[in-house]
């Protein structure tokens, strides 16, 4: 009878300690999405009176450093290059690092560009493995290629910045295909604010099912794999809702590795990326903000809606499930490097408020949420278990989420209108219920197990299966 | 075990709500989507109809008045907003007689009275789209409420419109009236106000020099100044700038030196060779750079000393430099090429083999 006592008040103090969690998170994505939406209609309406022909033709436009790394990309090397070197732009270079690649990345690079050794001056700025050589395409001289021993993509990004000559450092992945008005538009904070802009970071789109044309996204349809389409809609959530919103209170804590520009002074004073993270991205935010507030330097970082980059996601169950726990170790590792940051008022809102955000949800909620179940299977076990309650709880609770998924289908909709025919409206909504309904749980379970795998295994890069993008 | 049927009360409304919302949130959206797109579908494709009548009024000899009436005429009431989209479609690349045509149109359409009525009573975001209009048709009517609304609006989305309509206008009230506002205001984004000057750079020199001569200016708007400076191309700015080569404030020696350069004067030659001792190391960067674009034979020995700079980037610079200075200073770099201490041999052959790997492309 004790134990059963014992039992009872356990599960239900648990319950409890749920239930303000619950509140508490729902109440915080309805603040970022209320944010979002605001934020959004304040930049539809600035973007209407911007003219990118100006911010072109403009003697004030920054130059600036593409950087991207590449390790074993020889499926989407060429497209990406071309794409990049597409960009509308005045004054950039290409800076792309072949990490030791096992695989015809540098060959192929070499051959279509036909790459010629030269001197090239680098002083070690920040801190990176070593240079092998540095070519550059007489075909385009904006191009220059950098073949460095294998150290990981943050190295390769130290090297690349290392190598880059131009004051902005423009980061893109080397399977993301960037729009070509993208640099302009991030540029755009750089311009418009120089002395405090230290970092704008853009939306990445999943190109997996779009019809793609001479390394450019022609036609945006929907795929019809389903983990394809439950991250269309988790990245909407997360890209035009959530990071929108923290935008909006100057605090973001990611700029997403595939596509972000930083000012490269800045990034050499914090020695660049951190070699010894897998979640490089948002080691490199965090820092930053720990770097430029303990110094009291005014800065600011932007969210922007519309330069797009796109991008593949894996389309299986095991490459979603590698990428979510390389993410969760990463962001394991950001918060646990900056923890002192954590409720300290020295930093302001970002220890205040992003920080214990991160820390109790996004860290912690994976736990929270699994031990929920556990839980629910102990009270099940012994017969302690009021369905009602548990019915309800569980709808109120995916409901919500769905809400939310909706709500980020809506942001894209109105504003944005990627996705214009009605069926594939119909289709992301259809997702947004899913997305929570099975998705949500599978996405906990390897959440969690990250905290294992962060204490096994080692930092390396995290490869994928790419696909040509004439293929996709 | 039992919960509170307090609790369980509001879960149930909790659980009915959301469904309800769920529910009512996918119709609106799909509602609101389907409007949407058929409301623009249809403005698409009354302007294109539109924009075709218009494109062949513009083109033919019918006098502006009867092309007024005949537009009157044939686009009915409702499709004002496709046609005043049409309208403004055409107005960037009018010019000339064509742009007169266009501007009298939108006069005798009553597009521009609207879009005066909107200036000075409209809600904020009217407002700046109503000055955009007016600066793209070029009314020269629009010039007073512009200026007006230039005075009376603290909000920068509008002042940047109606600066860049007054600019777009041009007429000398116009003018005087974006530089008297932008002598006495700074918080507007520098860039917008680059846009603004360089739109008529030949236009804005005059005061752009007056304000580079009497000083007074915090370091910020110098700097942009300056910047503006070296893409204005005019001889007559380079006595002004170069006053500024021994400003306290590195950056802004920096940015004298650099335009100097872009504007190519030989005159400075001496005061730039000079710059190259330069306790900055952006300062003697922009020195070498400036060297290299005015053409500036006699400060080889110079360059060639920076090829020895401590810093990478000034060597990097004074070999650039060296290398628009022709065959002279391409002769120096060889022979830093061969033989020199590594990091002036290092400069030296970054440059000449990257113009090595240019020149193979023109060859192919």
């Amino acid at each position: 009878m004790l134990f059963r006592d014992v039992a009872t008040g356990v599960i239900l103090m648990f319950n409890a300690m749920v239930f303000v969690y619950f509140v508490l998170l729902n109440s915080m994505y309805l603040v970022l999405f209320a944010a979002a939406f605001v934020e959004t209609r304040r930049y539809l309406t600035r973007s209407k009176s911007i003219d990118l022909e100006e911010v072109f033709r403009s003697p004030l436009t920054p130059s600036v450093s593409v950087l991207i790394p590449a390790f074993n990309e020889e499926a989407v090397i060429l497209d990406v290059v071309a794409a990049t070197l597409n960009l509308k732009y005045p004054h950039f270079e290409v800076v792309v690092i072949n990490d030791g690649s096992t695989d015809s990345t540098l060959e192929l690079l070499k051959e279509r560009y036909r790459l010629q050794h030269v001197t090239r001056m680098t002083e070690c700025e920040v801190s990176c493995g070593y240079i092998n050589s540095v070519y550059v395409s007489p075909s385009d001289d904006r191009l220059v290629v950098v073949d460095k021993l294998n150290g990981g993509k943050a190295d390769a990004l130290n090297a690349g910045i290392n190598v880059s000559i131009h004051d902005i450092v423009c980061v893109v992945d080397a399977d993301s295909l960037v729009e070509p008005d993208a640099l302009l538009k991030i540029a755009r904070p750089f311009l418009e604010k120089p002395d405090d802009t230290v970092a704008a970071g853009g939306v990445i789109r999943i190109a997996n099912g779009c019809e793609v044309e001479g390394s450019r996204v022609t036609r945006v349809k929907l795929p019809r794999n389903y983990w394809a389409n439950v991250q269309i809609v988790e990245y909407m959530r997360a890209f035009l809702g959530a990071r929108l919103g923290w935008s909006a209170f100057h605090s973001m804590l990611i700029i997403s590795g595939a596509f972000g520009g930083f000012d490269r002074r800045t990034m050499v004073e914090i020695d660049g990326y951190d070699p010894n993270t897998v979640g490089e991205d948002m080691e490199l935010v965090v820092r930053m903000h720990r770097y430029l507030r303990s110094r009291r330097r005014p800065y600011r970082m932007y969210f922007l809606p519309d330069p797009i980059c796109w991008t593949q996601v894996p389309e299986t169950y095991g490459g979603v499930a590698r990428q979510r726990d390389r993410w969760q170790r990463g962001l394991i590792e950001s918060l646990n490097h900056n923890a002192t940051m954590l409720l300290n008022p020295r930093y302001g809102i970002i220890g205040m408020l992003a920080m214990p955000y991160y820390v109790f949800f996004e860290l912690m909620g994976p736990i929270v949420e699994l031990l929920g179940y556990a839980m629910v299977a102990v009270a099940l076990s012994l017969r302690m278990i009021d369905f009602d309650f548990l019915y309800l709880f569980l709808s109120v609770s995916v409901l919500y989420g769905i809400i939310v998924s909706i709500m980020a289908v809506y942001i894209e909709s109105l504003a944005y209108r990627r996705y214009p025919r009605l069926p594939s409206l119909l289709k992301l909504t259809f997702y947004a219920v899913l997305d929570n309904v099975g998705y949500r749980q599978i996405n906990t379970w390897w959440r969690t197990k990250a905290y294992f795998t962060y204490y096994t295994r080692r930092r390396k890069w995290g490869e994928s299966r790419r696909t040509r993008y004439a293929e996709t | 075990m039992e919960y509170g049927s307090g609790l369980q009360t509001a879960l149930t409304y909790g659980v009915i709500v959301l469904l309800g919302l769920v529910v009512a949130m996918f119709v609106l959206l799909v509602v609101l989507r389907l409007v949407a797109s058929r409301r623009e579908r249809r403005l698409e494709n009354r302007k294109l109809q539109i924009l075709s009548v218009v494109t062949g009024l513009l083109d033919s000899d019918v006098m502006p008045e009867d092309a007024a009436r005949t537009l009157r005429d044939v686009v009915p009431s409702r499709d004002r907003r496709p046609m005043e989209l049409a309208l403004l479609e055409l107005a960037p690349n009018a010019k000339g007689g064509r742009a007169e045509r266009l501007s009298f149109l939108c006069e005798r359409l009553g597009f521009i009275q609207k879009d005066i009525d909107d200036l000075e009573d409209g809600r904020p975001s009217r407002k700046a789209e109503a000055a955009f209009h007016l600066g793209m048709v070029g009314s020269e009517r629009a010039v007073g409420p512009l200026l007006r609304t230039l005075d009376s609006n603290p909000d920068q989305g509008i002042v940047f419109a109606c600066l860049n309509a007054l600019s777009h206008i041009g007429t000398p009230e116009a003018i005087e009236g974006v530089a008297g506002y932008l002598a006495s205001h700074d918080e507007l984004e520098n860039v917008r106000i680059a846009e603004v000057l360089l739109e008529r750079g030949k236009e804005f020199s005059p005061y752009i020099r007056t304000w580079l001569e009497e000083g007074g200016i915090d370091s910020r708007r110098l700097n942009f100044l300056l910047k503006v400076t070296a893409a204005l191309d005019d001889a007559s700015m380079v006595a002004p700038v170069s006053g500024y080569l021994g400003h306290d404030d590195p950056e802004v020696r920096a940015n004298a030196a650099r335009a100097l350069g872009m504007l190519g004067e030989r005159a400075a030659c001496g005061q730039l060779a000079r710059m190259m001792e330069d306790g900055s190391v952006r300062v003697r960067a922009e020195a070498a750079e400036a060297l290299g674009l005015a053409g500036c034979a006699e400060a080889l020995g110079v360059l060639e000393a920076g090829l020895g700079d401590p810093d990478m980037g000034v060597r990097r610079s004074c070999a650039s430099a060296l290398m628009l200075l022709g065959s002279e200073g391409r002769a120096a770099l060889e022979r830093y090429a061969a033989a020199a201490e590594e990091e002036e041999r290092e400069a030296a052959a970054e440059v000449l083999e990257t113009e090595r790997v240019r020149n193979s492309r023109k060859g192919a």
